[in-house]
């Protein structure tokens, strides 16, 4: 493990979840192990062992990630932020928060950045809340 | 895929043989070039729910399936969905330069059902002219908006 405990986390979780596996709640009969310094954005998803791997579909992860989101998108609008600066954020995060929050959505002006941010954002929110509402739903 | 071709295909959970609906719309997000998700009309009443692009398992000409484990969102619950521009309310808009010149309408959309991405809006001009070519191809990069009447497309979207 390098000195960097971003880059550790991202190491160590993509090799638990495989790319393109992000949010499969597959019982594999694996232990998927992740970095205790957590994904910068989620963290609660990360931390210790976990018999499955998590999942996209947790209401708090995804309203958690929303709110990184509007506040990349702020960071934007208030030039505190670069559009290199968000790709590099959203290129750190683990793969579930990857899957969702789409390192690709950085190109363009810091406007469009922000717009796309803020639709992503947006469209976490209503599944965070029909996720809420099923009769399934047990938090 | 076409969008005209995938709006109409019933839906079925993973593993399942009961129909859910039948797609109604597509929803897109133009300035990711992509389908977010689907509208799907109930069959046992006239109530619709938003079904994600990643929550669909599979697509064929014969019918569309959920994952398992998909979220169907109420309309009620999928405001922000409900926002961005669908086929249905693009299908027949305009698409015009910033120019000001009207370079057809859209026919159809070409969506990639591996990745969700739009490959290309096809544009008629006049009925003659797509007799005697069909329609032309916009790639998505040449549409710089999408708006509630009209696509708006970069000058070297000209033909």
């Amino acid at each position: 493990m390098n000195g960097n405990p971003v880059e550790a986390m991202r190491v160590e979780a993509q090799r638990a979840v495989p790319a393109g596996e992000a949010g499969d709640d597959v019982d594999r009969g694996e232990e998927y192990v992740y970095s205790t310094s957590g994904c910068p954005t989620c963290g609660i998803l990360l931390g210790g062992s976990l018999s499955e791997p998590p999942t996209s579909d947790d209401p708090e992860a995804l309203r958690t990630q929303a709110e990184q989101l509007r506040g990349l998108a702020s960071a934007l609008d208030g030039g505190r932020a670069r559009v290199e600066d968000i790709r590099a954020r959203l290129d750190d995060l683990c793969p579930v928060c990857r899957a969702t929050m789409d390192p690709r959505r950085a190109r363009g002006t810091p406007d469009e950045v922000a717009g796309r941010l803020r639709t992503q954002a947006g469209l976490l929110e209503d599944r965070a809340t029909a996720i809420e509402r099923s009769s399934l739903y047990r938090p | 895929m076409k969008a005209s071709a995938i709006k109409g295909l019933q839906v079925r959970p993973a593993g399942g043989e009961e129909v859910t609906g039948t797609v109604a719309d597509l929803i897109l997000d133009t300035d990711e070039r992509r389908v977010v998700a689907v509208q799907v009309n109930r069959l046992e009443n006239v109530e619709m729910y938003v079904l994600a692009a990643g929550d669909i398992e599979g697509i064929s000409e014969n019918g569309m399936t959920a994952r398992r484990d998909a979220v169907l969102l109420p309309q009620e619950d999928a405001a922000n969905y409900l926002t961005l521009p669908t086929f249905n309310r693009l299908l027949d808009q305009k698409a015009m330069t910033e120019g000001g010149d009207v370079l057809g309408k859209l026919a159809d959309i070409d969506v990639n059902t591996d990745t969700w991405e739009i490959d290309g809006y096809g544009i008629v001009n006049n009925l003659a002219e797509d007799l005697a070519q069909g329609e032309h191809e916009l790639s998505p990069d040449q549409v710089l908006s999408a708006g509630a009447h009209m696509l708006l497309v970069s000058p070297s979207g000209q033909a």
